[in-house]
């Protein structure tokens, strides 16, 4: 009985029917995603039938390498000429060939297979982890602004589980955004945020992490411009609020609001960095603050105030105080994340690419014996390789 | 210099139909046939096609990777170098034509495509593009030959074409793992995890799970050439939607940037 349940699991067609099985599902998922969100596709790979073929077909697997890994291992011996038939003759020429010194080259290949397919479970293993442990937190940092975060902060902006608790506290100083467009278009041809963390300089690019330990690193998320603004009221010789509002005005023309904080004001803001107006519509030729302005719409409650295109630096009246834009500045989104199964899965990758060298690196020697007459004919180009 | 770059396009393209169809008819017809003449005119047109990605790289001032046009450039490239290397040893000439023919479709269509230069991106600016760019080429040239010999195969039924197709997708597997494999570290980088359910990767994992379930169906069941060489064809529908299908029909993925 066990051995039935045994030479079950590890069939080549319970593999065959598995394998199938995953990418019927993975064509399922890809069809639905063309009519659905990509978090909706993500939420379908993780649901119980995917994880119970995925299980299945590592069990299988496991059975499979149990099963195949005492022939393998015999394989893998010295003094061992692996002929295809098992006539007595062929064990003659075997053994003469193995007293005339003969070595197997590369005996150890098939240990590859063992390798690849045992990658599967640690693959299996960092996804799990991943899958438990992945989260993530955004904060916006401006160029020049220098921010601490502690324990508590990390955890406010931590989206999903509170997990930074073992996240070290740090502090980020940017001193430099290095953007450049291409063209007109809303694509960047450099996106680099340079500065320090925890005193120790930094460099991240939008398509390079910048690790903090094994398991939690920063990238760059978005990118936008942040106005500085100053507020004033009548008969009061300083400005009530000044300072740099952190939203993003991008890509041109999105509408990002704020409240100040004596009054109870919502300020939409669009920007046209590069602004030009055509058929009453308004447009920016490039994605650079050659003529930037911003397009202002205040309510209060949900009522309407008023809307003005403004100049940066031109003061406007709203009731009782007036506003003005003074400058914009880029800003970044940087996104903390952390990831248990990250170094895990690194590693599933590393044991598959020494199993795939070790099984298809070099020539494999290859022979040939016939029987002709009472004479046996060795054939085969690699037959010095033995 | 966009005036070369067009004109070594259509010189490759033009010799490459030119061996194709002197190479079948020479075949079918069986009159004396030449197998290095046919070999030697596809590798001028290779030199050729190395030209034009030459100058397409100068105009563009990068390796031609952004756009459907510069990555049916590329694809193609490999493809041919694939059937260049690979036939230089094993000389048969009916797998070498249909190959070469699969090619000539492949290189073809890049006269459809949007040939607008484009900058290298910020996001693509990154070591791991190449490595995944060139394993997914080595990888899809062959599995695209050996659909090729497969044809030839069902054609002939000659024993070694079996075992040129097994070593073919063999490889063609390896290489599409390391593409996978590369793909997903430049991924976490640019994206910020492994693996995201995109189309582009979920086909990807389709065709890797179709071919090393076909290979072990050869190993291990010990299926037929005939049998082997159908599913060959076949599973290579998986490789063009991975590249073209996902990005025209779907639209919603990450990759792209692929789109001319």
């Amino acid at each position: 009985m066990i051995n039935k349940i045994f030479n079950f699991i590890s069939s080549i067609k319970l593999s065959i029917f598995l394998t199938v099985s995953c990418a019927l599902y993975y064509i399922f998922l890809s069809i639905w995603s063309l009519k659905s969100p990509s978090f909706v596709i993500q939420n379908i790979s993780k649901m119980l039938p995917f994880k119970l073929i995925y299980s299945f077909l590592l069990l299988n697997t496991f059975f499979c390498i149990i099963k195949r890994t005492p022939e393998i291992l015999k394989n893998t011996s010295k003094n061992l000429i692996y002929l295809p038939d098992n006539y007595d003759w062929v064990k003659e020429v075997k053994d003469k060939k193995l007293e005339e010194g003969f070595k197997i080259k590369r005996r150890f290949s098939s240990l590859g297979t063992i390798f690849f397919h045992l990658s599967f479970f640690f693959l299996a293993l960092g996804f799990y982890l991943s899958s438990q442990s992945h989260t993530k937190g955004k904060f916006l940092v401006g160029e020049g602004e220098e921010i601490f975060l502690k324990d508590e902060e990390i955890n406010k902006i931590s989206e999903g589980k509170p997990l930074f608790n073992e996240f070290p506290e740090f502090s980020v100083k940017l001193e430099k955004i290095i953007y450049k467009f291409w063209e007109d278009k809303l694509l960047f041809r450099d996106l680099e945020a340079k500065g320090k963390i925890n005193g120790k300089k930094f460099s991240i690019k939008i398509n390079k992490v910048y690790p903090l330990n094994f398991y939690n690193f920063i990238r760059i998320t978005s990118f936008g411009y942040a106005p500085s603004y100053i507020l004033l009221i009548e008969n009061y010789p300083k400005p009530l609020e000044e300072g740099v509002v952190k939203i993003f005005l991008f890509p041109p023309g999105t509408r990002s609001f704020f409240k100040t904080n004596h009054f109870p004001h919502k300020i939409y803001l669009s920007l046209y960095p590069d602004f030009y107006e055509e058929k009453g519509i308004y447009k920016t030729k490039s994605m650079e603050l050659k003529n930037p302005k911003i397009l202002l719409q205040v309510y209060r409650n949900k009522v309407f105030l008023m809307e003005k295109l403004i100049n940066l630096g031109e003061l406007v009246k709203v009731e009782e105080f007036s506003i003005a834009f003074l400058n914009l500045f880029p800003i970044i989104e940087v996104e903390i994340v952390q990831d248990k199964g990250v170094l895990i899965i690194f590693f599933s990758f590393l044991l598959a690419l020494i199993g795939l060298f070790l099984r298809f690196s070099g020539k494999r020697g290859e022979i040939l014996v016939k029987k002709e007459g009472d004479f046996y004919k060795i054939y085969g180009k690699n037959i010095e390789e033995f | 210099m966009e005036v070369f770059e067009v004109l070594f396009f259509y010189l490759s393209l033009f010799l490459y139909l030119f061996a194709n169809i002197y190479g079948f008819f020479v075949y079918f017809f069986k009159k004396e046939f030449y197998f290095k003449i046919i070999y030697k005119i596809t590798l001028l047109a290779f030199i050729f096609h190395f030209l034009t990605i030459i100058f397409r790289s100068l105009i563009s001032k990068h390796i031609p990777v952004i756009g459907n046009y510069e990555n049916i450039l590329m694809g193609s490239f490999f493809l041919i170098i694939i059937i260049l290397l690979f036939f230089k040893k094993e000389k048969l000439i009916l797998p070498f034509l249909f190959s070469l023919s699969l090619n000539i479709i492949l290189f073809g269509m890049a006269i459809f495509a949007d040939a607008e230069k484009k900058p290298l991106f910020a996001a693509l600016k990154s070591f791991w593009l190449y490595i995944h760019i060139i394993f997914a080429w080595l990888s899809y040239g062959a599995f695209t030959v050996a659909a090729g010999v497969s044809i030839a195969y069902l054609i002939k039924k000659e024993k070694p074409l079996d075992e040129i197709i097994f070593k073919l997708s063999a490889f063609g597997l390896v290489m599409d793992a390391l593409m996978i494999i590369a793909g997903s570290i430049w991924a976490k980088d640019l994206w910020g995890s492994y693996w995201s359910w995109d189309p582009v990767e979920t086909w990807s994992l389709i065709s890797f799970l179709l071919y090393g379930l076909i290979l072990h169906l050869k190993i291990t069941l010990k299926i037929g050439g005939k049998t082997f060489a159908y599913l060959i064809i076949f599973s290579l529908i998986t490789v063009l939607i991975s590249f073209w299908g996902v990005n025209f029909f779907m639209g919603k993925s990450l990759h792209i940037f692929n789109v001319g």
